[in-house]
């Protein structure tokens, strides 16, 4: 063994002198080099200025209410200000909620009031019905005995 | 400069990381020659290796330095870099001896003995091949070998005996069948 040991020992190794390699490796890992820690620290970085920001901005709306709305018009303009959303949504329900036949109510005897008025609708819990809407006229004193049952369902 | 201190400055900075470069350069290059039988080979796989430090040196730490230093570290990428290289390619040893019997290397260019020893050598296990071309052509002492393959000493000495003991036989079989020829 101790004679196979002196002959790996006393063997000649050839070192290997490749400069062009040398160069083009030391080149392309220059170009290529890269921190991991300064990619961490640019994260870092950016992670902690958007938390500063969203705080500035929580603490914003706190100190000064208006402030979110500022920035609402500022990012958004006047865009959608002061349209009758109610209407709309009046409109939706009435489709949904009452279906009606257009043609059975004008064949009716019932006629169509153009008198523009407000009414309140009231729900009540009946023991013998269930629920009960109650209408009545608004800015005009609801009278027990004069209250006009409209419908009645049990659900 | 110290070399922890250099390790430490690289990760940051270029200028030592370069400086560690040219250091381990020339040993890299020249273990990896000794386990592959191709110029291209062996330049993508130092390649690799200097690819693999640079993008991973912000792991290396020095708290484990007294178990791994930065040249053990390195030649463990290497290690790990010439077997995936083996693996990948199901390139066993007969399949590089049969390209390299078409074009040997060049007896004019580097030592009968050592091509033979080589040659000999890349008919035992990889891990065996590993642990020979770092003892004996890279002249690393067994306490830098354990910092590279992460066993102990003594364990070692013995697979070192063993493979020893393996190659003594291959290349008396290959005397035998007057393999050593093909250089004369």
């Amino acid at each position: 063994m101790d004679k196979i040991k002196d002959m790996l020992n006393s063997l000649k190794i050839p070192l290997i002198d490749d400069k062009f390699q040398f160069n083009a490796l030391r080149s392309r890992l220059l170009q290529a080099f890269f921190s991991r820690q300064r990619v961490y620290m640019l994260r870092y970085r950016w992670a902690v200025s958007m938390a500063a920001l969203l705080f500035l901005i929580l603490v914003a709306t706190f100190m000064v209410p208006d402030f979110t709305s500022s920035v609402n018009t500022l990012v958004f303009g006047d865009q959608g200000k002061g349209q009758p959303l109610v209407a709309e949504n009046v409109e939706k329900s009435k489709g949904i909620l009452m279906p009606v036949d257009q043609g059975k109510i004008a064949n009716s005897s019932n006629r169509l009031i153009n008198d523009d008025k407000t009414y309140l609708i009231r729900q009540y819990n009946s023991p013998r019905s269930g629920k009960v809407m109650v209408v009545s006229e608004y800015n005009k004193q609801l009278q027990n005995n004069k209250i006009k049952k409209v419908s009645a369902s049990s659900y | 400069m110290e070399e922890r201190e250099l390790v430490k400055r690289a990760k940051q900075d270029i200028q030592a990381f370069d400086e560690l470069y040219r250091i381990y350069y020339p040993k890299i290059n020249n273990f990896v020659f000794h386990r592959t039988y191709d110029e291209d080979v062996r330049n993508e796989i130092v390649s690799n290796v200097f690819y693999k430090a640079m993008k991973n040196l912000y792991r290396f730490k020095f708290l484990d330095s007294h178990r791994c230093s930065f040249s053990a570290w390195l030649y463990r990428i290497a290690v790990s870099e010439v077997n995936q290289y083996y693996r990948d390619r199901k390139r066993d040893f007969k399949l590089v001896m049969k390209k390299k019997n078409d074009k040997p290397d060049d007896p004019t260019v580097y030592p009968y003995e050592f091509l033979y020893v080589k040659q000999c050598l890349s008919y035992l296990k990889p891990f065996e091949q590993n642990l020979i071309a770092l003892k004996y052509f890279e002249k690393k002492s067994y306490r830098e070998l354990s910092e590279i393959f992460g066993k102990k000493e003594n364990a070692l000495k013995v697979k070192t005996h063993r493979s020893l003991k393996k190659l003594k036989n291959i290349l008396e079989q290959e005397k035998d069948h007057g393999q050593d020829q093909r250089y004369a």
